[in-house]
């Protein structure tokens, strides 16, 4: 896939905090050096981790991404307190990966990178689906197409983009028309399959 | 607009710092940096805020009665779909953000420390309650996805490999 020739920004309004391209450590330091003004985001937020009680019940295993284990959950259904949970990792050395949708047959995720991959929720290679599409922060999917937001660069929009589930050319659906500097509310698809996902299309964005 | 694409209608504008958006049959509804809970009519028309005065709200989800969102300073809260009093579901969670609803439980994960392994995956009952921690040492979680019995993330990798080493997983609700 090419570049896309106009990167485009879906919130353009300046803030700290966001994801770096990350093109090398020192970038991704920066993007996570926080001021005081950053106390409103997340990253900033430094609290004792509550769950450390519960690291025990979780146990991740790093299954090769071709062969998932079973989770095993026998209690899951009767008592939410006490997991038996086994992670399996379906995707590994992925760059950035920063949203993620679902469907029946396979995950799909965008990356801070600027790729669309998906893989079967069973395991196996994954599929990289659309590459070098920017600074990517928001998927989802329906029935037919893949759509991402394409946060890009802070001075030059941002755009909407779907693909066919299988892949072929992005085409883009919504390029803003606006002044970078004024935010709005964001023009979002979501699943169709699933109750709720959460798709944030503008995820403290620089 | 249409699927494929048409004239982008704006339905509101000046808003602050929209995080998260998610819709339902009838509404859009989206959390903002300055903590506000927001909802509006899928064609459009007033803006009816839900809530307000939380930290800065993160991760959103919506089901038949309710709005969650995840606040940064830690917390789960909810309000009705029509308005009214917010409650809190979970404090002392560490930078909680994308979140998910179903019909019996909330799903999010924990960022922890940005860049770090100190992320988790968690679960609660929607009506509040203890939280279970589904997966813990994870590289900074920053989004998921539910299915009928699965929960899926994405692991934006950790900042000591420059956040090359993003990851997938699931895990059995």
């Amino acid at each position: 896939m090419s570049p896309l020739p106009l990167l485009v920004v879906l919130c353009a309004t300046a803030v700290t905090g966001c994801f770096s391209p990350s093109s090398g450590g020192a970038a991704a330091d920066a993007s996570f050096d926080l001021g005081a003004a950053d106390a409103l985001f997340d990253v900033s937020v430094d609290q004792a981790p509550v769950d450390a009680p519960d690291d025990t019940r979780a146990d991740v295993v790093d299954a090769a991404s071709d062969a998932p284990a079973e989770a095993a959950v026998p209690d899951a259904a009767t008592d939410h307190q006490v997991d038996a949970a086994t992670a399996v990792v379906l995707a590994t050395q992925q760059k950035q990966p920063t949203s993620i949708a679902v469907d029946a047959t396979r995950v799909y995720w965008a990356s801070w990178g600027g790729t669309i991959v998906a893989v079967d929720i069973g395991g196996g290679a994954a599929t990289t689906l659309a590459a070098g599409q920017g600074t990517l922060n928001a998927i989802a999917v329906d029935t037919s197409s893949v759509y991402w937001a394409n946060q890009a660069l802070p001075s030059s929009g941002g755009a909407v983009e779907q693909m066919p589930l299988g892949g072929g050319t992005p085409t883009t659906v919504a390029a803003p028309t606006r002044s970078p500097s004024t935010p709005r509310a964001s023009t979002g698809a979501t699943t169709a399959t699933l109750p709720t996902i959460p798709t944030a299309l503008c995820r403290r964005c620089r | 607009m249409p699927l494929t694409g048409g004239a982008v209608t704006t339905l509101a504008a000046g808003l602050v710092l929209t995080n998260a958006i998610v819709v339902d049959a009838s509404s859009v509804y989206w959390v903002a940096n300055d903590g506000s809970v927001a909802k509006m009519g899928l064609g459009g028309g007033a803006v009816t805020t839900l809530a307000t005065g939380t930290a800065g709200a993160q991760g959103i989800a919506v089901d038949a009665s309710s709005v969650y969102w995840t606040t940064a300073d830690g917390s789960v809260r909810s309000v009705p779909l029509g308005g009214g009093t917010p409650a809190t579901l979970a404090t002392g969670q560490s930078n909680p953000n994308g979140l998910a609803v179903d019909a019996t439980d909330l799903y999010w994960v924990n960022v922890g420390t940005y860049g770090g392994s100190n992320g988790s995956v968690n679960r609660m009952l929607k009506t509040g309650g203890p939280v279970a921690t589904l997966a813990s040492a994870q590289s900074t979680p920053i989004a998921l996805s539910i299915e009928a019995t699965r929960v899926y993330w994405a692991n934006a990798g950790t900042q000591a490999a420059s956040y090359a080493d993003g990851s997938v997983s699931w895990v059995a609700k």
